[in-house]
């Protein structure tokens, strides 16, 4: 009975305890777009926490998808997980370079890099490093969010988007 | 006819194309990007224009390819493309419309309806106060001046306007 209990209270827990499943996130799961962004950002900033996970910070400069307002939000503090064992993510981005992530909001002010795969991703991964806003990857991920977010004629779609 | 019915016609005239400009004037209001409320309905977007279509008078429509939203709640790949109507000229502080295959920073404000236009407002964030910037791409050092100033607007306080 106990260890159905704890079984059960592991089970409710989960989301809130591990937003970094091993899923692939494909951008349609039901509610994704109210608590998912798609930005183009700057790192400023990447540092070490322990093996496989790092704390970085991204001036956002603008938004593909979802709720974020890049001027509002200018600077995100955002945790990764990284390492090919245990995120899609293989490596770090390093700072000054370029972005295209994949951003989730949990709990009131926290922000966290999926580690999941992600199918509308170029690398298939959360984060993506690119030279500028006009390289071909961000054009090809404007595309493939265009397609999944076309599909809102679905009830699917439209709970998705918060609608 | 009448030299003084002559007379009276270029008055009214007069009159009309006075009231006209005075109107116009007059209309054009400011967009500071602190009024309380402001980003429920309007965007400041960054677009590829796909096509123009220039109308009766200074007005025009634009066909935008809507790739980045810089602040507010337009979200760029809900659409493939937007239709959206611009004034410009002396009704407006937009100058001239922008040319097909440009990038342009832009002001979008959507209506009750659902539709987007561009709005006629003076915008002070924004390069000679227009509504519409062109700029070569958007690493464009003018992309990065407007959205400093957007952050630096919404980190203020509204205004009570």
């Amino acid at each position: 009975m106990i260890a159905k209990l704890i079984l059960g209270a592991c089970i409710a827990l989960a989301p809130q305890a591990a937003p970094t499943g091993n899923e692939p996130v494909r951008g349609t799961e039901s509610g994704f777009w109210k608590h998912h962004s798609v930005v183009y950002a700057q790192v400023t900033d990447v540092s070490s926490v322990r093996p496989g996970l790092a704390k970085m910070t991204l001036a956002v400069m603008a938004t593909l998808a979802g709720w974020m307002d890049a001027a509002e939000n200018p600077r995100l503090e955002v945790d990764l997980l990284h390492g090919v064992q245990i995120s899609a993510v293989a490596e770090l981005p390093k700072p000054k370079t370029r972005v295209v992530a994949l951003v989730m909001r949990w709990g009131d002010d926290s922000y966290t890099i999926r580690s999941s795969p992600v199918v509308f991703m170029p690398n298939q991964a959360a984060i993506l490093q690119v030279k500028s806003f006009d390289a071909p990857e961000v054009q090809e991920i404007i595309g493939h969010l265009r397609e999944l977010r076309s599909r809102k004629a679905t009830p699917e779609a439209k709970e998705s988007k918060g609608e | 006819m009448s030299r003084h019915v002559r007379l009276a016609l270029r008055w009214i005239v007069a009159l009309l194309a006075v009231g006209h400009v005075g109107s116009a004037g007059a209309g054009i209001t400011t967009i500071h990007g602190n009024e309380r409320g402001v980003w429920k309905n309007n965007s400041v977007v960054y677009a590829v224009v796909s096509s123009v279509e220039p109308g009766p008078g200074a007005r025009a429509v634009l066909l935008l390819d809507v790739r980045a939203t810089l602040t507010g709640s337009f979200d760029p790949v809900g659409a493939e493309s937007l239709v959206v109507p611009l004034v410009y000229g002396m009704a407006s502080s937009v100058r001239g419309y922008p040319k097909a295959n440009s990038r342009i920073v832009v002001v979008l404000r959507r209506l009750e309806d659902g539709r987007y236009i561009v709005p006629t407002s003076r915008v002070p964030f924004m390069p000679s106060q227009s509504a519409v910037t062109e700029v070569k791409s958007f690493e464009d050092p003018a992309v990065q001046q407007i959205l400093t100033r957007l952050r630096e607007l919404r980190a203020t306080r509204p205004r009570y306007e």
